[in-house]
């Protein structure tokens, strides 16, 4: 007997296996599937069970998105979801299984050819993200998906050389690519920080005077002066209070792509 | 992503009665002196959830009639909150971040804030918002993408707005009410389950600017790192999804702690793994450590010490004593001095229970039955809990302490597993099973808060997942998930008055007056993380309506 998703991705001219019906259905299984309490990220068990690493059979999960599960509080996706939906969801936990995804041939020999981890990229990853690095970039920087938008997204400085990274680092101030502006409030408070927003009702700025920058938003009878700075919102102290080895990590990290 | 408003300004607060006046940490901290207002997220700061309010009497509740209803429409994950009180309006809280401002007398909506519902929310936890604070003319809100948010009293406007840690990196969330102390706003984490390494954050009030984070796990140097081997400490939980209590007094915040990550797997974390399943006393201006005092030291078993911190004056062996009392998931209840943190008394809330024989005269448990790996074992309760979050109430005049328990079981496979930051991490499986003492469901019991005497017990069929409320009109009120609110008895637990809410409750009741006139009010709306567990015992509550609603009550005039 042929495996209802094999008949469904037929249908949709689609291989279960190919990494792009994978693709998809990882997507849907993220919005539906991983959120809340449910399945989990990946199918790693929330509240709800386990499926990573589980074996089951198509036509199974098939049903049970399709039509829910009696004796749990998993429901019908059928009216969520159309049949490749439900196919490529199926071809996806089914990669889940032993946490090997059954890919292509092609996908699988470039593998072989991904860089192993670099101690610098993984000091400079830390640098960058982690929470328990106070002046942690991300707080403001998005990198491959991750961080905040309160300044430029730095996926890109990739393909930067590397001498310009350490100057914008270290000396933000010297090529500013949106310049601070100074609010000063009626209650005689002064915000130094990044514009995000404004109407004629209100003001929204970044300050970044401290971190995590917080977003305010100053309505117009609030405000008593707005005006621009001559710095950047970027705190001007990176020079200082990173180490030549942490700055040389950073600025690999940054250069490596996210390659791990 | 980033976060866009909607406001929807329906009209100014109207007067309704008695002048709003700004929230000041004076009064909040003598709350219990204005009965009217629900001011803080337990009512007062010592998490009694009691009113002094007494025109509703055992012997007239049968007059209990409702006033208003108010409908959120946002019924997914169930309406889990607090409502607050302020001079007349009331703050409500839904899943995906939804803040209402109501004329407390009338169920008319003031404000509405709609926070932006994330794209994806990477946490595993939920939905679910459990309220609001307030203080200092604003509603301070947490988001499930790990923001808190400063809201403007009078006109939900948003003043301001700062990302704790993003989201997608750390699968992180606020599904808490935050406190306001002082000059500071106070918000825990969740994630416990999750490779993450917890903390309880302060921000200032009026700026949103970060004043000090207490790291639930003590990082490199810090004392207590010690007690996490190797990396573990980075991807050990140690949430803080719930609210404090604080002492003016002696100028303390008391937090609860929960579980270490991977929940069932413990190997990669050897050592007491500080300060997970432990109650600590933070100084709220500098979140320095005071104390702590750690309920289960290496806990393989998914408890927590996150719920309530309920700060009790009592005789204890001819003495008046400061006390602190905290119910861990585990089914324990611990009672512990709060100006030193030293062990004064457990016992145990339910019968199944048999992860520990129990606990010696110093507070420290007996005979673990640790699951081991990979083989299912059969551990009571089940994760769950003993009792679920949902809050006591202690009646001082009589000095009881009404609280839920449930009684249920569970098979535990513990399983390797490596962390991935930010991502689910419980080091294996479980599934519920029926108790293996007595009947599964759940009780609530009115018990001696020192010795765990029971004066009486109320049984239902299935677990009960509101939080209490004691009144001085000799009352306590909570409700089942099978949508009945009503109100027992102080004295003798009997059943009083019932109305049905149309839902289960998974929320809090409150109660406050307007012009005079004592309202009771609770949220109505089944929902959660457990209420999803329980149809592995139950199949039929897998049809249990969801809603999301305010229902208050007053004598019919």
């Amino acid at each position: 007997m042929i495996p209802a998703v094999l008949l469904i991705a037929l249908a949709a001219q689609v291989k279960p296996t190919d990494s792009s019906v994978i693709a998809k259905g990882s997507a849907i299984f993220a919005a539906k599937c991983g959120i809340g309490y449910c399945h989990g990220k990946e199918g790693r068990a929330g509240r709800g069970p386990r499926l990573a690493g589980r074996k089951f059979e198509p036509e199974y999960l098939e049903k049970v998105i399709r039509d829910g599960s009696g004796n749990s509080q998993m429901p019908p996706f059928k009216d969520q979801l159309s049949g490749p939906e439900v196919g490529a969801v199926v071809a996806y936990i089914l990669s889940l299984t032993d946490g090997r995804a059954p890919m292509p041939a092609a996908a699988e020999a470039s593998l072989s050819q991904l860089p192993t981890a670099d101690p610098g990229v993984e000091a400079g990853r830390a640098l960058f993200f982690d929470s328990a690095n106070p002046k942690r970039c991300s707080q403001c920087h998005r990198y491959q998906g991750q961080g905040a938008d309160v300044g430029p997204d730095l996926t890109a400085a990739a393909s930067r050389p590397a001498e310009d990274l350490l100057h914008d680092i270290v000396a933000p101030d010297a090529r500013i690519a949106v310049p601070a502006v100074t609010v000063v409030i009626r209650s005689g408070e002064r915000i130094t920080g990044m514009k995000q927003r404004e109407t004629g009702e209100f003001l929204r700025i970044y300050d970044t005077g401290s971190l995590p920058p917080v977003l305010r938003t100053l309505y117009r009878d609030q405000i008593a002066s707005v005006t621009p700075d001559t710095r950047s919102p970027m705190p001007s102290d990176y020079g200082k209070t990173l180490s030549q080895e942490q700055l040389q990590n950073l600025i690999q990290f940054l250069k490596s792509a996210g390659a791990r | 992503m980033y976060v866009l408003i909607r406001i929807v300004l329906i009209a100014g607060v109207a007067a309704v009665g008695i002048p709003a006046q700004t929230v000041t940490p004076e009064r909040l901290v003598q709350a219990a002196e204005e009965p009217r207002n629900w001011l803080t997220y337990h009512g007062t700061y010592n998490a009694h959830r009691y009113s002094p309010l007494d025109q509703v009497t055992a012997a007239n509740v049968r007059r209990l009639a409702p006033v208003w209803t108010f409908q959120t429409g946002d019924v997914q994950g169930g309406m889990q909150c607090t409502p607050i009180v302020v001079d007349g309006v009331m703050y409500v809280t839904t899943s995906w971040n939804k803040v209402f401002a109501l004329d407390a007398a009338t169920g008319r909506v003031l404000w509405r804030y709609f926070y932006e519902k994330p794209k994806q929310i990477a946490s595993l936890y939920g939905p679910w918002n459990r309220g609001v604070a307030v203080g200092h003319g604003m509603v301070f809100l947490g988001t499930n993408d790990n923001h808190l948010v400063a809201l403007d009293a009078k006109t939900g406007r948003e003043v301001w707005n700062v990302n704790v840690e993003d989201v997608s990196r750390c699968g992180c969330s606020i599904t808490g009410a935050p406190l306001v102390v002082k000059d500071n706003v106070i918000a825990g984490v969740t994630a416990g389950d999750s490779a993450h390494r917890g903390y309880i954050n302060a921000f200032d009030v009026k700026t949103g600017r970060q004043v000090w984070r207490f790291w639930t796990i003590p990082g490199p140097g810090e004392p207590g790192h010690e007690t996490w081997a190797g990396e573990s400490w980075k991807y050990g939980g140690g949430s803080s999804w719930m609210t404090g209590s604080y002492d003016a007094e002696l100028n303390l915040v008391y937090w609860g702690i929960g579980n270490p990550a991977a929940d069932f797997y413990g190997h990669s974390r050897k050592g007491d793994n500080l300060y997970t399943d432990s109650v600590v006393a933070l100084d709220p201006d500098t979140g320095k450590l005071k104390w702590y005092f750690q309920q289960i030291p290496h806990d393989v078993w998914d408890w927590d010490a996150a719920y309530e911190n309920i700060l009790l004056d009592l005789d204890h062996q001819g003495q008046r004593r400061k006390l602190v009392l905290n119910a861990n998931k585990g089914g324990y209840v611990f009672v512990v001095d709060r100006t030193d943190g030293k062990f004064v008394a457990a016992w145990p809330l339910v019968e199944n229970l048999n992860w520990i024989q129990g606990v010696d005269k110093d507070g420290k448990l007996v005979g673990r039955n640790e699951p081991p790996l990979d083989q299912p074992v059969t551990i009571c309760p089940s994760i769950g809990g003993g009792r679920s979050w949902n809050h006591a109430a202690f009646h001082p005049p009589t000095g009881r302490l009404f609280m839920t328990g449930i009684e249920w079981c569970q098979t535990v496979t513990s399983r390797k597993e490596e962390p991935k930051e930010g991502e689910a991490y419980f080091g294996g499986e479980f599934t519920l099973k029926p108790a293996i003492k007595g009947e599964s469901g759940g009780h609530f019991g009115a018990y001696d808060p020192l010795t765990g005497k029971r004066h009486w017990i109320y049984r239902s069929k299935y677990p009960m997942l509101a939080s209490a409320l004691a009144t001085a009109g000799g009352l306590v009120f909570t409700g089942d998930v099978e949508g009945e609110f009503f109100a027992l008895d102080i004295s003798s637990g009997r059943k009083l008055w019932s109305y049905q809410t149309g839902s289960g409750l998974r929320g809090s009741p409150i109660t406050y007056s307007v012009n005079g006139r004592q309202y009771i009010a609770t949220p109505s709306g089944l929902g959660s993380a457990l209420a999803g567990l329980m149809p592995q015992i139950w199949p039929e509550t897998e049809h249990f309506q969801p809603a999301s609603s305010i229902f208050a009550f007053a004598l019919m005039e």
